[in-house]
């Protein structure tokens, strides 16, 4: 069973926020699943090595070169709208960010009095 | 175009029907988008459904044809939800690199289908947008996460559609829908533009009424990308060219392990039957064992929970996506993301951060790590003998909607997929019959990157079926 408080810090570092109802819920049903993966504990796996890719390919590299210049004003609307890099697509993005001042993202603090006085 | 005319119309019938003039493919276009609006408000395979007249369409292999595309990948312009809240009105602005590829080949899209919020479910319960229901009986399931597409694909809603299999979510659709569900090997097919929950599991992949429309569209889909450094470099094959080689003498293993308590008998029935008629084609058949089977799930809920927690990490309030403003960063993180997620996104998302947690870390997530290990050492020891692995896609028929309610009775439904995915390996879910009205699925699972070979073995059970 999953301590009440072993689910408070779980959502904290998940940044997420639980209601009363959310936080006893999910108490229960984490333990049930924790519980069910307890069976691992059964396999002996010292010397088993970890998967932690499954295709083989390790290290893909590239050579670190300039990308080709585009010639954005030559292609399709939905060209220029697409591809990275491309202007629109660029504005595209910015304008689904909730707050923003010309071309960047703006932020709420991160530092400053009230954070500090939280911990 | 006569209504049953629909649920049969395959790509090979639409590129004869182009040709001969039949129609065009803006006026089969209009047909589906007519039968679309007419059905989906019953059946809610789509959550949107797109009505521009079509410009330009590159006369490529798939030319006119129209397609569903599940909506956890990218179509730049369109909504693209991924099923849940918090990217509710989010635009893509790219495509992804599945999109590009039949774009090009002259594919046309009706819309995107729906699924379990960012894919994580097995019925379509978990989107955010309501359940998809069964076209076999509406009372019941579609399955997940790939849900729209199945029934878009079953209903006759469209011609084909893509999914996306982490632990089954093509595969466990298609056997619940009565249709074709193909995972490829993970890295055959770019995952650039999928929206990420799994990222060493996810693969992108068809649905579709039969397997030569498979193989078709994994040649348009298959190949690397430079987007996506686990996508694999393979040689070039076509796909459809071998389907009719004989199976005489193929080696088939039948893992007992499948056939265990769980399993419907009327299913396990349905599936014997179907591994007969392999033996009927020439395969010989022979029971093996797959001693770690029982593990794969429990290794599964650690693993993918805890790339979930990464990968869902990036819905913050601040770039994109629902933004619940607060007092400062982190109150705008704390109701951002507990505004736009649902339960099962927090969830796995909370089980993932506990398994990579501080001192939970070697006792969960290694530990997964290394049993994963284990469940693909059992199939490559199985396939030093045999060319393919069959059994039953899932352990009973669509269930009712509303039944599962223990999220734990859910993942259940998955027992038979997500080894596969485990262990990066291609399968596939053929129907094989029906139990009171409901259909089963077979399974076929293949060597990494032999795709070929469990597309020939379906296409010819296909095809003594219909007979």
């Amino acid at each position: 069973m999953l301590k009440t408080e072993a689910v408070e810090k779980v959502a904290e570092l998940a940044r997420l926020k639980l209601s009363p109802n959310e936080a006893e819920r999910f108490q229960k049903e984490l333990g049930t699943i924790l519980e069910f993966v307890e069976q691992l504990k059964a396999l002996d796996v010292g010397s088993i090595l970890p998967t932690t890719s499954i295709s083989g390919v390790v290290n893909v590299a590239r050579e670190d070169e300039m990308a080709a210049q585009v010639n954005w004003t030559s292609l399709s609307p939905r060209l220029r709208r697409v591809g990275a890099g491309a202007p629109e697509g660029r504005e595209q993005l910015l304008k689904q960010a909730p707050e923003r001042k010309g071309d960047f993202i703006k932020v709420k603090a991160i530092l400053g009095e009230k954070i500090e006085n939280r911990k | 175009m006569e209504a049953d005319r629909f649920k049969q119309l395959t790509i090979r019938e639409v590129q004869t029907g182009i040709k001969t003039g039949e129609f065009s493919a803006e006026e089969l276009r209009k047909e589906f988008l007519t039968k679309i609006e007419k059905e989906n408000p019953n059946l809610n395979a789509y959550l949107s459904v797109f009505s521009e007249k079509l410009t330009d369409t590159p006369a490529g292999a798939l030319h006119g044809v129209p397609l569903a595309i599940k909506d956890n990948i990218n179509l730049a312009g369109q909504i693209t939800t991924a099923g849940s809240k918090i990217l509710a009105s989010h635009r893509s602005v790219y495509d992804a690199a599945v999109i590009s590829k039949l774009r090009a080949a002259g594919a046309t899209f009706l819309g995107k289908t729906n699924l379990d919020e960012f894919a994580m479910g097995s019925s379509t319960e978990n989107s955010a947008f309501g359940v998809t229901k069964n076209p076999c009986d509406p009372t019941r399931v579609a399955g997940g996460s790939s849900g729209g597409s199945a029934a878009a694909v079953a209903a006759g809603l469209a011609v084909a559609a893509l999914g996306s299999d982490t632990g089954g979510s093509i595969r466990q659709p298609a056997a619940f829908c009565g249709v074709v569900g193909l995972k490829p090997t993970y890295g055959r097919v770019s995952r650039h533009g999928l929206i990420a929950m799994a990222s060493s599991l996810d693969q992108i992949g068809p649905l579709t009424k039969n397997v030569f429309d498979s193989a078709l569209l994994l040649n348009v889909l298959s190949g690397r990308d430079p987007m996506d450094s686990t996508s694999v470099d393979q040689p070039i094959v076509d796909f459809t060219a071998n389907l009719d080689k004989p199976i005489k003498n193929l080696k088939v293993a039948v893992p007992k392990e499948y056939f265990g308590s769980g399993l419907d008998s009327q299913v396990s029935e349905t599936v014997t039957r179907a591994i007969s008629q392999l033996q009927e084609l020439g395969a010989k058949t022979e029971t093996v064992s797959l001693p770690h089977s029982q593990y794969a799930l429990a290794a599964y809920y650690l693993i993918m929970p805890a790339e979930v927690s990464s990968n869902l990490a990036r819905f913050d309030g601040v770039r994109y996506g629902l933004a619940e403003a607060g007092d400062d960063l982190l109150d705008t993180y704390l109701a951002s993301r507990s505004a736009g997620f649902g339960a099962e996104a927090k969830r796995r998302i909370m089980l993932g951060t506990y398994a990579l947690s501080a001192g939970y870390y070697d006792a969960y997530y290694l530990r997964a790590q290394k049993v994963r290990t284990l469940i693909r050492q059992d199939f490559e020891k199985v396939f030093e003998k045999f060319d393919i692995i069959v059994g039953p896609t899932t352990p009973t028929t669509a269930f009712k909607i509303g039944e599962k309610k223990d999220p734990l009775a859910m993942y259940l439904a998955d027992i038979y997929t997500v080894s596969v995915n485990l262990a990066g390996l291609p399968a596939i879910s053929i129907p094989c019959g029906e139990v009171a009205g409901l259909p089963v699925g077979l399974q076929l699972i293949g060597r990494p990157f032999a795709e070929e070979t469990i597309l020939r073995v379906a296409h010819q059970y296909e095809m003594t079926k219909s007979k």
